[in-house]
């Protein structure tokens, strides 16, 4: 089972989206699908029964999830693999002590791969759909696995199996959220 | 949240709307940007004229912007977003934005600059479940066509489930895309969710030179129950 946590303040809105396009592509792979907005009661309860979690992104003008921190205080401890998508790596980074600022990218980047050993196997470069407002801090809790021209790309978190990706692979690299569910959980 | 709506007539413009306004948001208007050329790669552009009758069936005002002579497609639909923002205090934007990396980015970026929510409901939809649903849920009339298989028989009908099915064996065939997102084939909307009352074509033309086709339509008014 993967579950995926909408982390919009729209979530109706920010259902189709951010998070249906996530689920069609995770069930095409064979994957069961558990989605719950980060406000249901018990959606951690949810999570904590999935062998994967997707965090998912939202609007660029929405930073309401920061303001919620204590809804993913589960991250500090959990020992499932996360993938965060955007908001969902701003998540990741916030909840492990990394600092965000405002900077902004919007559309198509070349992502330069700087370490594939996760995630980006076989690739070294390749163009992605950004929309963010906020980026993350490079920081010593982050391991850097990919840059843009502006900063961090993608990261993961030594000691966990936590890796967020600050563009929107489910925008023409649906081959990352592939590569993320084939390593940590396996082939279905 | 007050929003705009980038309404073209066509259906996903109408259906976005419909969305947005299904998850209780408040639409206070509709932005057309009427564009000169034909070739448009942002903006949708048959029937322009008869818009402003679907627009009173949804009962939200009205906002076309036609750009100036020396107005990029980029700087016109800038402008009609701020003329929105200036008269109608919105929030957000919604568009009909499917798949076009291009036509979201520019739209997103103009929202970005003016402190705008830009909201997507069909962005990266599943295409047969959207269209599906969509040929439920409103009656969508074609209004231009611009693929091989897609002949004048098709100028003028009403999308169904049956044409559903051919379009997407002609897609199996000859790559036309069941929503038409590569612009071979154009829509107009005469009924949705949203329309206090649904709208009648009485006088329309269609022309078509063997490669592509057009419908155009001279008079529309609200059904007369």
């Amino acid at each position: 089972m993967i579950g995926i946590v909408n982390t919009s303040v729209l979530p109706e809105l920010g259902y189709y989206e951010f998070v249906r396009p996530l689920e069609r592509w995770v069930q095409q792979k064979g994957y069961a699908v558990k989605t719950a907005h980060y406000q249901t009661p018990q959606y951690i309860e949810e999570m904590e029964q999935c062998n994967a979690i997707i965090l998912s992104g939202t609007y660029i003008q929405d930073n309401a999830f920061l303001a919620h921190s204590d809804c993913f205080q589960w991250l500090q401890h959990t020992a499932i693999p996360v993938l965060g998508i955007c908001a969902g790596a701003e998540l990741i980074a916030h909840m492990h002590g990394c600092a965000l600022q405002s900077s902004h990218e919007i559309g198509m980047q070349s992502v330069i791969v700087e370490d594939a050993e996760w995630l980006f196997s076989d690739m070294s470069v390749f163009d992605a759909y950004f929309l963010h407002g906020l980026s993350v801090v490079d920081a010593p809790a982050l391991h850097r696995l990919a840059n843009t021209a502006k900063g961090p790309a993608a990261f993961h978190i030594p000691g966990a199996q936590q890796y967020g990706v600050v563009f929107h692979p489910e925008v023409r690299n649906t081959w990352i959220i592939t590569t993320f569910l084939t390593q940590t959980v396996g082939m279905t | 949240m007050r929003l705009g709506v980038l309404f073209s007539g066509g259906k996903d413009s109408v259906y976005a709307a419909c969305r947005a306004h299904e998850a209780g948001h408040t639409l206070t208007c509709a932005i057309t940007v009427q564009p000169t050329a034909t070739d448009s790669q942002l903006f949708h552009t048959p029937n322009l004229h008869a818009v402003e009758q679907q627009v009173n069936a949804m009962e939200v005002p009205w906002i076309p912007y036609t750009p100036g002579e020396e107005e990029t497609e980029y700087e016109a639909l800038e402008a009609a977003i701020q003329r929105a923002l200036e008269t109608e205090s919105i929030d957000g934007i919604v568009t009909g934005a499917v798949a076009s990396v291009y036509q979201a980015t520019r739209v997103q970026r103009i929202c970005y600059s003016h402190s705008l929510w830009c909201i997507n409901p069909l962005w990266q939809t599943a295409v047969h479940s959207y269209m599906a649903q969509l040929v439920r849920e409103c009656q969508v009339i074609i209004t231009a066509v611009a693929a091989e298989g897609l002949d004048s028989s098709w100028l003028g009908c009403e999308l169904t489930e049956d044409r559903l099915a051919i379009l997407h064996s002609l897609g199996k065939k000859y790559g036309v895309h069941l929503s038409g997102e590569g612009g071979e084939y154009e829509t107009f909307v005469t009924n949705a969710p949203l329309f206090s009352r649904p709208l009648h074509i009485h006088k329309a033309t269609a022309s078509y030179d063997g490669m592509a086709g057009r419908y155009t339509i001279h008079e529309i008014a609200e059904e007369v129950s």
